[in-house]
């Protein structure tokens, strides 16, 4: 077991904050689901694109304003430029703020405009397909984040818990005392809070409901994936799971066939033998 | 944990002390060797498909006056594979019931495939297990031979006993669900609103990882964490032989060797037994046979685990009410779904307890 120094200094408490903040990071909305989710990786690379420009700025300001600074011999002289470079960078920060949320809307409104075309032409087949392979895996995404979101309040309620378990021994031990031994005594005390709110939870109809859902959503995910393979598949005339699906069924079936024909036979001999 | 704040001296001297625990105990795992499974001498004599039935060497330092005179044949579940029975040398129910004179055949399911997608609950019930219980009948002479069903394989057995009660001596059931709906009953629950018949429809055979992570998913901070630091921090205990180390793995090699699920079976199962809870309100049908558990007139007896959290005793127990059985025992056992085939206390009581309800009941002939 791992030993520490019980002097008074409290790393049990450092420790419980900093996994809060891990999950006060992780449960961010949409942390989870921006690489997955399309429109927001758009927005994240138009993002960083304006921050590159941004420090491109900041160098280019810093720069004239230290030449403006030489110009004018003064200290007076210089805070003009630098409140004009101040302005210049904020206008420059807010419009490329304003240009990568504008980005982002115009991805949703584009992806939300292609959801609700009627699929027509040549391509309407293999466009429904994949419209319908789109709006599952939407449907997929939130689902999960919401199972995530959760997830998450299972961890910060044990970490509650924890404390007020601590807490509770910490009293019992007298007012010096840490309330726990070690690390491993922690971690040991975390899981058994942790296991204590998922099982209050797993239990309850609304997580029975989420979880369920979220299953049945990877379902038709997963079915409209198929269909959109199996389309490609048919072009290089491949066999589908489909295909192999009627074969197997028709195998059983003959098979059974057979069995019961055997027995008929075996039935119709016993009857001549006697 | 990669940041500390200021302050937090104490924390990472804590921290890189169990950090550096974990490393050795890593170390100590990365030169582990791998395991062996399965104790007993046994026999393949009969196989259909992918089923294959295995005949028990019997022990030979039991005298033959001392020998339970009818087989037993071990029906195990579907999910995950039958050498859970027989484990390693000191932690094998087979091994110990053959010591205690016993002659054991087991059915092992095999790993069924993309073709066997269509297999059904009738073809388990009425074609392989009858099929296995046949080839025992006449491999022994006996118009009746004892079963035991394991979890699933024992509702398969109850099928089985409602529908055959006249092939079998003895019934003995263990950890078998029998009533889905209990309040413990937690996979009932979190099966309740899955839509069945479109999992089996989009995923044929229902994966063995999929199944894995389910289980998992049931306690998930003791099973995906809490298990390996301990086993990490026990590793750094001078007093942890390498046997523990190669019983952990075996262990961990049994957990997540687990089969895909023929679909069809799959879909029978969770919906008519799991979702609507026919096998106990006597709704069920396998092959248009209505299975009726007041048919099974035979001895039985019903051992469950009372710290299951897959089958909870409560799901086991209602047994004892549907059964027409005159002669019903329980056997409860102080511990969990796992720990009835591999603790140190199922060693000493379930192989006795079996073995000896089946000798009063075989001198009874």
């Amino acid at each position: 077991m791992t030993e520490s120094k019980n002097d008074g200094s409290d790393w049990i408490q450092t420790w419980i904050e900093q996994q809060r903040e891990q999950l006060r990071r992780a449960g961010m909305p949409g942390a989870g689901a921006a690489s997955a989710a399309g429109a927001a990786g758009v927005s994240d690379q138009y993002r960083d694109l304006g921050m590159r420009w941004l420090e491109a700025g900041q160098a280019y300001m810093q720069g004239w304003q230290q030449f403006a600074q030489r110009s004018a011999g003064g200290t007076a002289a210089g805070e003009t430029p630098l409140k004009f470079g101040e302005e210049m960078l904020n206008a420059w920060q807010g419009s490329w703020a304003g240009a990568a949320s504008a980005g982002e809307g115009a991805t949703r409104q584009f992806a939300d405009l292609i959801s609700r075309l009627p699929a027509v032409g040549l391509a309407r087949e293999q466009t429904e397909a994949w419209r319908e392979l789109l709006a599952a895996q939407s449907e997929y995404q939130h689902l999960e984040q919401e199972l995530r979101t959760v997830w998450a309040r299972v961890q910060t309620d044990a970490l509650a818990m924890l404390e007020a378990a601590i807490r509770e021994r910490r009293q019992s031990q007298g007012d010096a005392a840490l309330g726990i031994g070690d690390y491993r005594e922690l971690y040991n005390l975390w899981v058994e809070c942790g296991e204590k709110v998922f099982a209050q939870l797993a239990h309850s109809e609304s997580y029975c409901k989420l979880q369920a859902q979220l299953g049945n959503a990877a379902i038709r995910l997963k079915v409209r994936q198929q269909a959109v393979l199996e389309r490609a598949l048919k072009q290089f005339d491949l066999p589908t799971r489909s295909e192999l699906n009627t074969v197997h069924k028709q195998m059983r079936e003959l098979r059974e066939r057979i069995a019961t024909l055997e027995a008929q036979l075996a039935a119709a001999r016993g009857e001549e033998r006697s | 944990m990669n940041e500390f704040s200021p302050g937090s001296a104490e924390l990472a001297a804590v921290t890189n002390d169990f950090m550096r625990r974990m490393s050795q105990g890593l170390a100590a795992l990365a030169n582990a060797g791998d395991v062996t499974i399965g104790s007993s001498a046994k026999d393949a004599v009969f196989t259909e498909d992918k089923v294959t039935l295995y005949r028990y060497r019997p022990s030979e330092v039991v005298a033959p006056e001392n020998r339970v005179r009818t087989p037993l044949l071990i029906s195990y579940a579907l999910v995950n594979r039958p050498y859970m029975m027989d484990l390693q040398t000191d932690r094998s129910l087979i091994r110990g019931l053959l010591q205690r004179g016993v002659d054991v055949y087991l059915i092992d399911w095999g790993y069924p495939d993309g073709a066997d997608r269509y297999l059904a609950l009738e073809d388990y019930v009425l074609r392989y297990l009858p099929h296995c219980v046949d080839f025992v009948r006449q491999a022994s002479g006996l118009d009746r031979i004892n079963l035991l069903g394991v979890c699933q394989g024992g509702s398969m057995s109850l099928c089985y006993a409602a529908l055959h009660p006249q092939r079998l001596r003895n019934l003995i059931t263990m950890v078998t669900p029998v009533d889905f709906h209990t309040p413990e009953n937690l996979l009932a629950k979190w099966a309740k609103h899955v839509d069945v018949d479109a999992l089996v429809a989009a995923s044929g055979n229902v994966s063995g990882d999929a199944l894995n992570a389910l289980f998992v998913s049931l306690m998930p901070f003791r099973l995906n964490s809490q298990k390996y630091v301990d086993l990490l921090h026990q590793l750094n205990d001078p007093n942890t032989s390498g046997a523990a180390l190669e019983n952990f793995l075996r262990m961990e090699k049994w957990i997540f060797d687990s089969p895909d699920q023929a679909g069809e079976m799959f879909r029978q199962f969770l919906t008519l037994f799991v979702q609507q809870n026919r096998l106990k309100n006597g709704t069920l049908q396998v092959g248009g046979r209505p299975v009726d558990l007041q048919q099974i007139t035979m001895p039985l007896l019903n051992i469950y685990a009372l710290q299951d959290h897959l089958v909870p005793p409560s799901s086991s127990k209602p047994l004892g009410e549907l059964t027409g059985s005159t002669d019903y025992s329980t056997h409860e056992f102080q511990g969990g779904h796992i720990g009835i085939y591999v603790s140190g206390t199922a060693q000493r009581q379930i192989p006795d307890r079996i073995a000896g309800w089946l000798r009063e009941r075989d001198a009874e002939r």
